[in-house]
């Protein structure tokens, strides 16, 4: 007896069960790409006016890459960087710039929750592709050390030309989850219809911060805020509040592990012949490395280069005016931290 | 690689069309099979594969030799290797720790010693497998395998390699040395089975898993409600999440044309704790009424002896589970009903009775509704006993308020003709969604889980309902006009691709 037509015709049937659903799933999500990462518009999704324009939360890397990408097409090709997670954001590129002298314009190459794996990544581009690195400044805290060492969700995934092609079903399929699930249609497809959209509980598929994006800069600003604060601050840190009590958390838990030191070296190794530093900004909630990151990290960037202000400039956090919200300290502290890098003031 | 991975997915469909390939040649289908087993099992810790084949290597080796001579002596020598092994991964720390504790009670103060190790997952249900062999081989109810590639695929399976049903060798292993014919019917009803078992598992243990955790993480001291419902959703849970890989299991193994045992037969609809217990991790019951209480005389001993050999096996249960007091305290606590419900003479049921809609019934299944829930609570939901006593202190009167309702409604619904009890059960269906939806509160629960939660439930519980005569749910579906197939199939797909994208594992796959 011939098993074969009996095998095939199951095979057949199964599929022809399981594709209308999938094909209706998938073809949803090539309609609509609310994340533009299907046909490349990622970065003109971003630069909108948030004021009457919702921004969804989306692949900060993706963003970054996307704007170097515009500069290199420019002909205006960056030659320093600004890396980190979102706490690097609200950095000054124009006034990092007054200290390192840069021809060209720097530029911020950050991603969301960036972890050691994720920026070796984006050292790694930029060598690959032969891109300059005469300049970086590499923004950490205590709490960013311990993120994980790459993304895991649409918002920190590393992009494919980062990470690599293999990595694009991945990509892909996590976009595809997002981009279907009803969560997140529930708040978009008014917003599409109306340009309103659901709040959706905790679920948050837009920017709830009205944030300003220069594309050319790869830089953020949220101007309202920076306005509400500087006028108004018990309005700003009514609505937005901030930790009360804050002391120092003196930690023996070592937060820079096996891996994630092998991670760092790479890094070092990476910016071998760069002009470069790192930094370890304070936390709202005065974390501190323990003195054991501090001696390592030291070593791996080397003492002249690696600046651990977590303690030495706690004053920043005791400030509420300096804070955003419990992650995100505003410009004027950015720049303080510049400051003390380049002249020891702080 | 979970089941429910794109991943698997594609190990599977691969691995089906090379294993259809060599439909005639016996033999390089088991090795195709032995060779999947171990990619399956080392993708998640390849240092785990040097211990099942350790146990593959032992337990062929002393069974053989128990046909020559001593065969008391090899038999014993592998059930301790293996207890060795499980006592080593998953039982040294605790026994540590509470030996320390105890010494320090009568004032010998000695430091715990605890080691770092990882525990091997599925390591409970293939040494239980290795150990039921021997045993079987030892009675001579079951001759031994001489062919090390059949042995060693019975042990690493991979369907049921990592949380059962714990397969006994007289199942698996003849049906391993024939050669597998291709059987249309058995494939489909293997993938109707793998497509509610993931539908289980996706659309609804996870869901009420994010609920759980999220009512013990949002509150420090969550309230009398919402334990509630964190008691009633574990249980699904946990219901839906073993249940649903048993399914996927049998289904991927039926596809292959091996066919597993039921280990899971609507224990929801179970009218006594006995009736529970053959409806419940049916592998596991069997496992220990066969190597343990029958071997301790059963109930064959005086009615004393008979209730000990019952604490004896449930709280070896409840240890087997997991290391911890929470376990041992849900074993003697099943132990405790057993024997309660034997010296009350609690009417037994016989294993293949299913129940009807009488209002007697109904109360039964509530009554061991509530049983049930409050048990599990110990299982995993509280972190420690003080806790778990909190919870159910807080939650027995709730959950029994809830289980009457349930009885209540659903006894007056039977009475009514099958229009009007589809058309009241969609009007309750919605106003639960509409309460859920509008009743967000201090629980951040998806709008996705807060609409389709209620109705995934109760749809599953109407199928099984439906179909508790069957093996599983969908069994007879075939029965069934091909528009109502195909609405079938595509709704338990969307709802599987439609739930929330988490990657969670299967629980007992920490057992």
């Amino acid at each position: 007896m011939n098993n074969r037509p009996g095998i095939l015709h199951f095979v057949t049937r199964t599929l022809l069960i399981v594709l209308p659903p999938v094909a209706l799933i998938v073809g949803l999500y090539l309609l609509v790409d609310p994340y533009h990462v299907v046909r490349g518009e990622a970065i003109e999704s971003f630069d909108v006016d948030p004021y009457n324009t919702p921004r969804l939360y989306t692949n900060k890397g993706l963003i970054s890459l996307k704007a170097i990408e515009r500069r290199i097409a420019e002909g205006d090709t960056p030659d320093s960087y600004i890396f980190g997670s979102s706490i690097s954001c609200y950095y000054d590129v124009d006034y990092w710039n007054r200290y390192i002298n840069s021809p060209t314009t720097p530029i911020h190459f950050d991603s969301a929750h960036e972890g050691a794996a994720s920026m070796l990544l984006k050292l790694k581009y930029l060598r690959d592709r032969g891109i300059p690195l005469r300049h970086a400044l590499i923004v950490l805290d205590p709490e960013a050390i311990s993120h994980p060492l790459s993304g895991d969700n649409i918002v920190s995934l590393d992009p494919p030309a980062v990470a690599g092609p293999g990595t694009l079903p991945r990509w892909h399929y996590s976009y595809l989850r997002t981009s279907t699930s009803p969560d997140f249609l529930i708040s978009y497809l008014p917003y599409l219809c109306n340009g309103h959209y659901n709040r959706n509980g905790r679920q948050n598929v837009f920017e709830v911060q009205p944030m300003h994006y220069d594309v050319y800069r790869n830089e953020e600003s949220i101007p309202l805020w920076d306005s509400i604060i500087r006028r108004r601050p018990e309005i700003f840190y009514t609505a937005h509040r901030l930790p009360a009590h804050r002391q120092f958390h003196c930690s023996d838990t070592a937060r820079v592990d096996t891996r994630r030191e092998q991670y760092y070296r790479a890094i070092a190794g990476e910016l071998s012949g760069t002009d470069y530093h790192v930094v370890v900004s304070p936390t709202i909630g005065l974390d501190t490395l323990s003195s054991r990151d501090r001696r390592l990290l030291a070593d791996i960037f080397g003492h002249d280069r690696f600046h651990d202000y977590s303690v030495s400039m706690a004053h920043i956090a005791l400030a509420d005016t300096n804070w955003y919200d419990r992650r995100h300290y505003r410009a004027p502290a950015a720049r303080m931290i510049i400051d003390s890098i380049y002249t020891g003031r702080q | 690689m979970q089941f429910n991975s794109i991943t698997f997915l594609i190990f599977y469909v691969i691995f089906f069309g090379v294993y259809w390939a060599l439909a005639r040649r016996l033999k390089a289908q088991n090795v195709m099979l032995l060779i999947a087993g171990y990619i399956f099992y080392g993708w998640w810790d390849w240092r785990f594969l040097s211990l099942l084949l350790f146990t593959t290597l032992t337990s062929y080796a002393t069974a053989i030799l128990t046909t020559r001579s001593h065969p008391r002596l090899w038999t014993a020598l592998n059930i301790a290797v293996n207890l060795a092994i499980l006592l080593l991964f998953k039982y040294f720390n605790f026994f540590s720790d509470n030996l320390s504790r105890l010494l320090g009670a009568f004032g010998w103060n000695i430091d715990s010693f605890t080691i770092e190790v990882l525990l091997p997952i599925g390591i409970s249900f293939y040494t239980f497998q290795a150990i039921s062999y021997s045993v079987d081989v030892y009675r001579r109810t079951l001759a031994p395998e001489r062919n090390i590639v059949t042995f060693a695929t019975y042990l690493s399976f991979f369907p049921q390699l990592l949380a059962g049903p714990i397969e006994r060798g007289a199942d698996i292993i003849p049906q391993l040395n024939r050669a597998r014919q291709w059987d249309y019917d058995l494939a489909c009803q293997g993938a109707r089975e793998t497509l509610w078992g993931l539908f289980k598992k996706v659309a609804i243990a996870d869901c009420c898993g994010l609920i759980v955790t999220r009512i013990f993480s949002d509150s420090a001291d969550p309230d009398t409600w919402h334990l509630t419902v964190a008691a009633i959703l574990f249980s699904i849970q946990i219901y839906c999440d073993f249940s649903g890989y048993c399914n996927i299991a049998r289904g991927l193994a039926a596809m292959l044309g091996i066919r597993l045992m039921v280990n899971f037969r609507y224990p929801a609809f179970s009218r006594t704790p006995a009736d529970f217990w053959h409806r419940w991790h049916i592998s596991l019951m069997s496992w220990f009424r066969d190597y343990i209480y029958i071997p301790l005389g059963g109930s064959r001993s005086g009615k004393w002896h008979t209730a000990l050999n019952i604490m004896i096996v449930f709280t070896l249960s409840g240890i087997w589970h997991g290391a911890s007091w929470n376990f041992v305290a849900w074993g003697v606590a099943w132990g405790a009903i057993m024997v309660l419900s034997r010296a009350i003479k609690v009417k037994r049921y016989p294993a293949d009775n299913a129940p009807t809609t009488s209002a007697r019934d109904m109360l039964r299944i509530c009554l061991m509704g509530w049983i049930t829930i409050m048990t599990f609570v110990l299982f995993r939901i509280s972190d420690g006993l003080d806790h778990a006593w909190h919870i159910i202190s807080h939650t027995w009167l709730t959950v029994a308020l809830t289980m009457f309702a349930a009885w209540t409604g659903i006894t007056l619904l039977s009475r009514l003709g099958h229009r009007v009890w589809a058309i009241v059960t969609i009007i309750a269906l919605t106003a639960i969604a509409a309460v859920w939806v509008f009743a967000g509160g201090a629980v951040a629960i998806p709008v996705l889980i807060r609409l389709m939660l209620p109705v995934s439930i109760v749809a599953l519980f109407a199928a099984e309902w439906h179909g508790r005569r069957d093996s599983f749910a969908l069994e007879q579906l075939p029965a069934r006009p091909v528009a109502a197939r195909m609405a079938v199939y595509w709704i338990l797909l969307l709802a599987i691709m439609l739930s929330n994208p988490t990657d969670t594992n299967f629980i007992y796959y920490q057992f």
